[in-house]
């Protein structure tokens, strides 16, 4: 109750907030005019502030239709042990079933309840794909029933109270932004104090979710879902955004777990992609987070520092996919609803020369650069002495809006698909590893372009030796 | 690990090397490239990250690193060389954009207050118009940026200023408070206290409410005390300092059309005189002068605003509103002001008397309290025990009065003040012959020497008239000059035509206006009597002085004088001195439907006529009107007039009224049916006889016998 009076509160806030600010400035003409008699030149300026700020609190997009298309459900016939399992769950937790069950694009739940004229017309159930994969059947209990817990706990029916009251702050200041008179200021100022408190309501609702979960199936069964997935989400979740997704604009789908698995298992990442995997695990708490830390929800099951010892390595093939009809059954659920159109299937073995090497080279078609299957390969070193004048030639008719650095490093990564499709024009294989770089191999020759222009860039790799290596590779060598 | 919300270091990887600086790293996490470079160039300024100076130099020259995109179009255009523009060129690229200021500008390029920069391509340039591509906006440069924020802050401020003015005009009103008396004046409103200056205003500023107000002479004379409603808004609060200046609501006109110098002004819509409080809804021009020329709305001709005032450095304005309020028949509400006037000014015997006439208006008990009050203030000063005798015996203390005078002329049988009051009191022949023999005796008592021809003139002695005029000339010329008009009677009543002339003309050139009006026409008259034939030598010079439009002459001046005026012509007053000649009911008729104007134009011969008619006939409103226009100098002479037209008192030959009047009331006397026709007669006889200058009652006579 207190968690609904402060969201309602802070909702009214903001456009108490607004419309007094607004009122303040509008009255000041209007008093000027009934007290004084004319408007003076400061009475115009607020008067014109007073509008300004009405403009910046107009109601977006309340009576449009939703511009995201609602997810595909799982239908019960397609999943039949995953809903009787849903169905135990429920019952156990003294929930009612979900109506909708669907796949959540990450490593996460959620829940979330569909309104129709302020009425809760659907409650929608969602799990991430890698969750199936990773979680024990109690543990993907603990799960169900913490995101249950939510539509009990009526947090679902808070949700739209603080979507729409970010919505419209971030539009109010989204047109006041870098305002000439300091509009803005009040409405940062509240936005701040609105995600501190709404951020504060959101890990109560955690807590008691989590708290229900434990009480239905276990605090052992809830930690270790929690762990899991707190491991899991951040590897999860770089993987997909920087493999998955490019591919699937493509159109090419890969078995997300086989990549997955290679992904873990890979020793030799690149660097950006350590540098995001860091980020997100090391990742200090905020008192704008909206879930509580790992150690805080550990502590409140119960375990305290002694928390179950943390996962050495994830093993995303057991699990519950079981509940899906095993591991391909389930990536043909994740692809029946999750993506349109019908991609095709294509193995990460034989993704390198199918689709890598062909769109390296449709790509550098369009960036001047020398064709890559007649130029030699030799001459990478004088394109790439040209550094940020490469970028600029490449960068064709688009605004300048780079640093030297950054053009020099984006010539680099030019230079880098140039020579893997320079390679791939002389019968260079391409081999694709999740989180890697693409490594091209002819014979006993194996060249990873990236790491080639990088050395030689820094000087690490003495022309030379790159000249000796371009010999090799006009001249058929495989050594 | 260093959170990029915006990714920036995509775009400025040099921007890590940067984050050690913590301003700059906090920056990073905010997402805002904005904010990132104002952190570069704090960083740069404060010379801190020495070792990367160059990084932040390079940096900060190339704003387009910091680009943000573009919400909606900046507002571009201009009216009349007044708008927003892109302004500058900086950060030149080769493919042709750079970095261009977005500022509100006059006269099409002088920047006012820049609002932003944009990365931007011009398309098209011209003289004054030219387009450009927008691609982003960027930050803007240091100069720019402080100074949009010192207008920013200055806009702010006069906003927080202007809200604070109007909050203040919201809690406190202006009270204008008004001091027509010749003195400054002390007041306190609630808690605020100020000083009135004479004949001047000022403005307190009192919060909203009902408040004591308290007003009072440096050495505390209370002038007014009262509760005013402070109210704050447009409504006009004046306090007129007891009601005593007159303040004007005026229409001021605004012609589309140049008006002839000579139009006359509308009449004021108001005149407050008498009113302590004045609350308007809203003045146009309250307090100050209207504006020469004001803009008016299309297809307008005429635009009337309204003005409220008083006029300024008039030294008689507490008499000008008592003058007024006279004409309008209050002369009640004069009476507190005027005797807090006669207050400030010790007792002078003009205010004084002014007040005690007002008092008497109202209450005869008051006017005695307040007349016996100055001549206790003053007691060797003879106009105030004039004032006091007068009052006494209209209170009808007469008797009381005879003996208490008698007493102080046997205590001081020496003094010619005590003796002269004492005989005053005396009427008929027994006063003139004692004021007579103390003439004799106290040969340089003005006041003695004045009654004594005041007594002989009333009592139709001419020569004995002229005699003591001469006698008072030789002692007091000023008061001599005073009793002009009699002696100019007297004059004529002996047949000395050019001295009567020759006096006529120099008390014309030394009078007050009035008195130069009443000069011109006895000197025209005069020259009738005199059988010169009426010369209007010197009406022509007071219609010269008056710059009347051309074919313009004072009018009935002219009538009254004797002189003949077309039938066409119309003028305040005419139609009722031409009716006075033909028709008396019809005088009577038009006198109680006349205007201010019109009555107060009359002379005195014409106002004794209507007014003795108008008493006779039993015509009490036309009676109350023409009292308003009475002069001072027959106030004590109405009832005796009055009593005369109505036979209430015995035409006896020691009626001690002006030959005027006394000629008037008895040609109104003789218009009684219940006369025999030999006394009517005889009264009509004697009423022209009485006329000595042929003037108003005699050209009636014809008309008002039958």
């Amino acid at each position: 109750m207190r968690r609904i009076a402060l969201t309602l509160l802070l909702w009214a806030g903001f456009w108490g907030l607004g419309l007094a600010l607004a009122g303040a400035l509008l009255s000041l003409p209007i008093a000027e005019l009934v007290y004084e008699g004319s408007v003076s030149f400061p009475g115009v300026l607020a008067g014109l502030g007073g509008v300004t700020v009405l403009g910046a609190l107009r109601p977006r997009g309340w009576f449009g239709k939703a511009k995201v298309a609602p997810r595909q459900p799982l239908r019960r016939e397609q999943v039949p042990a995953l809903a009787e399992f849903v169905d135990g769950v429920a019952r156990r937790a003294g929930a009612v079933r979900p109506d909708r069950l669907v796949f959540a694009d990450y490593a996460t739940a959620y829940a979330s309840t569909e309104r129709r004229w302020g009425i809760p017309w659907r409650r929608e159930v969602g799990i991430g794909l890698p969750l199936f994969a990773v979680l024990g059947r109690d543990e993907l209990a603990a799960v169900l029933t913490h995101e249950f817990g939510h539509h009990l706990g009526g947090d679902t029916a808070l949700g739209p109270w603080v979507y729409r009251t970010r919505r419209s702050l971030g539009g109010a200041l989204f047109t006041l932004d870098e305002s000439s008179f300091f509009l803005d200021l009040p409405f940062r100022a509240y936005g701040e104090m609105f995600l501190r408190v709404s951020a504060h309501i959101s890990r109560e609702q955690e807590r008691a979710a989590d708290r229900r979960a434990a009480d239905a199936f276990g605090a052992g069964a809830m930690a270790g879902a929690l762990l899991k997935t707190y491991r899991l989400a951040p590897l999860w979740d770089v993987y997909f955004e920087a493999e998955v997704v490019p591919l699937l604009q493509r159109g090419i789908r890969v078995p997300l777990l086989d990549g997955f698995r290679r992904f873990l298992a890979e020793p030799e990442r690149r660097t950006e992609v350590t540098r995001r995997i860091h980020e997100a695990l090391h990742r200090e708490p905020s008192p704008w987070d909206s879930h509580p830390s790992l150690e805080k929800r550990l502590e409140e099951l119960g375990f305290g520092k002694a928390a179950p010892a943390a996962l050495e390595r994830l093993d995303p093939g057991g699990g519950c996919l079981d509940l899906l009809g095993g591991e391909g059954a389930a990536e043909d659920a994740w692809y029946g609803v999750a993506v349109s159109g019908s991609p095709t299937p294509m193995s990460w073995d034989e993704l390198g020369d199918k689709a890598i090497l062909p769109a390296l080279s449709g790509a550098l078609t369009g960036a001047r650069l020398p064709d890559p299957s007649t130029t030699p390969i030799a001459s990478l070193p004088r394109m790439l002495s040209s550094g940020a004048a490469l970028w600029d030639r490449a960068r064709a008719d688009a605004v300048d809006v780079f640093s030297p650095e950054a053009k020099r490093q984006r010539a680099r990564r030019l230079l880098t698909d140039w020579l893997a499709a320079s390679l791939g024009a002389r019968g260079f294989q391409a081999q694709v590893r999740p989180g890697a770089h693409l490594r091209l191999r002819r014979g006993a020759l194996t060249v990873e372009p990236a790491d080639l222009v990088e050395r030689l860039a820094a000087g690490t790799l003495a022309e030379v030796d790159y000249l000796a290596f371009c010999e090799a590779v006009e001249g058929g060598g495989e050594s | 690990m260093l959170q990029d919300p915006s990714e920036i270091l995509n775009r400025v990887p040099e921007l890590e090397s940067l984050a050690g600086e913590p301003s700059i790293r906090r920056a990073i996490e905010a997402g805002d490239p904005f904010k990132i470079y104002r952190a570069l160039f704090w960083t740069r300024l404060l010379g801190r990250l020495a070792s990367q100076r160059d990084t932040l130099s390079t940096l900060l020259r190339n704003r387009r690193l910091f680009a943000k995109p573009i919400k909606g179009s900046p507002w571009l255009g201009t009216l009349n060389g007044v708008g927003a523009t892109l302004l500058g060129e900086s950060e030149r690229d080769p493919d042709g954009t750079h970095v261009a200021t977005h500022a509100v500008v006059i006269f099409f390029v002088v920047p006012l207050l820049p609002l932003g920069a944009y990365l931007v391509r011009k398309e098209h340039s011209g003289v004054l118009r030219s387009s450009w591509r927008i691609f982003a906006r960027v930050p803007m440069g240091p100069v720019p940026w402080l100074w949009s924020r010192l207008v920013a802050l200055g806009a702010v401020a006069s906003v927080l200023f202007g809200a604070f003015a109007a909050v203040h005009s919201a809690r406190y009103g202006d009270v204008r408070v008004v001091n027509a008396f010749d003195a400054p004046i002390g007041i306190t409103v609630g808690d605020q206290k100020a000083t009135v200056p004479a004949l001047g205003d000022v403005v307190v500023s009192a919060r909203v409410g009902r408040h004591p107000a308290r007003a009072a002479t440096p050495d505390g004379i209370e002038v007014d005390t009262l509760e005013l409603e402070v109210t704050s808004g447009k409504r006009v609060l004046v306090w007129n300092l007891a009601g005593a200046m007159p303040v004007l609501l005026l229409d001021v006109v605004y012609s589309a059309v140049k008006s002839p110098a000579d139009e006359p002004r509308p009449p004021p819509r108001a005149v407050y005189c008498g009113q302590r409080l004045i609350q308007l809804p809203s003045v146009d021009y309250a307090f100050r002068a209207p504006d020469k020329s004001v803009s008016m709305p299309s297809g307008s001709g005429r635009l009337v605003k309204s003005y409220l005032d008083y006029e300024r450095g008039a030294k008689e304005a507490l008499h000008g509103c008592f003058f007024y309020l006279v004409r309008k028949g209050r002369e009640a509400d004069a009476a507190p002001f005027l005797e807090i006037a006669a207050r400030i000014a010790r007792w002078d015997p003009e205010t004084a008397a002014a007040a005690v006439h007002a008092r008497l208006s109202d209450s005869v008990a008051q006017a005695l309290r307040l007349a016996k009050e100055v001549r206790d203030a003053r007691p060797n000063d003879l106009e105030a025990h004039r004032l006091y005798q007068a009052t006494a015996e209209q209170a009808g203390r007469g008797g009381e009065l005879f003996d208490e005078y008698r007493k102080r002329a046997e205590a001081e049988p020496g003094s010619a003040d005590a003796q002269y009051l004492y005989a005053r009191l005396f009427h008929g022949n027994q006063g003139r012959t004692l004021i007579d023999s103390l003439a004799a005796r106290f040969p340089d008592h003005v006041y003695l020497l004045r009654a004594s021809f005041h007594d002989r003139f009333r009592g139709r002695d001419w020569k004995g008239a002229h005699e003591a005029w001469e006698r008072l000339r030789a002692r007091s010329d000023a008061a001599a000059t005073e009793m002009a008009d009699e002696e100019i009677r007297t004059l004529v009543a002996i047949g000395k035509f050019a001295d009567a002339l020759k006096l006529a003309g120099g008390t014309f050139e030394k009078g007050s206006p009035l008195v130069r009006s009443m000069m011109a026409q006895r000197f025209a008259r005069i020259a009738a009597v005199a059988g010169l034939g009426a010369s209007d030598v010197l009406i022509a010079r007071l219609e010269a002085e008056a710059h009347l439009r051309a074919g313009e002459k004072l009018w009935l001046l002219r009538q009254q004088s004797g002189f003949k005026v077309p039938k066409e012509v119309d003028a305040p007053g005419l139609a009722l001195v031409r009716a006075l000649g033909k028709d008396p009911a019809a005088a009577i008729r038009l006198a109680g439907s006349a205007s201010e104007i019109d009555l107060g134009a009359l002379d005195r011969g014409t106002w004794a006529l209507l007014y003795c008619e108008a008493a006779r006939t039993g015509n009490a409103e036309v009676e109350r009107s023409l009292l308003r226009f009475a002069r001072a100098s027959v106030w004590g002479e109405l009832e005796a007039m009055r009593k005369l037209a109505r036979l209430e008192r015995a035409a006896s030959p020691d009626i001690d009224l002006d030959p005027e009047a006394l000629s008037a009331a008895l040609l109104v006397r003789s218009r009684n049916p219940s006369l025999a026709a030999p006394e009517r007669k005889t009264l009509i006889d004697e009423a022209r006889r009485l006329d000595l200058l042929r003037g108003q009652i005699t050209n009636a006579i014809p008309a008002w016998k039958t």
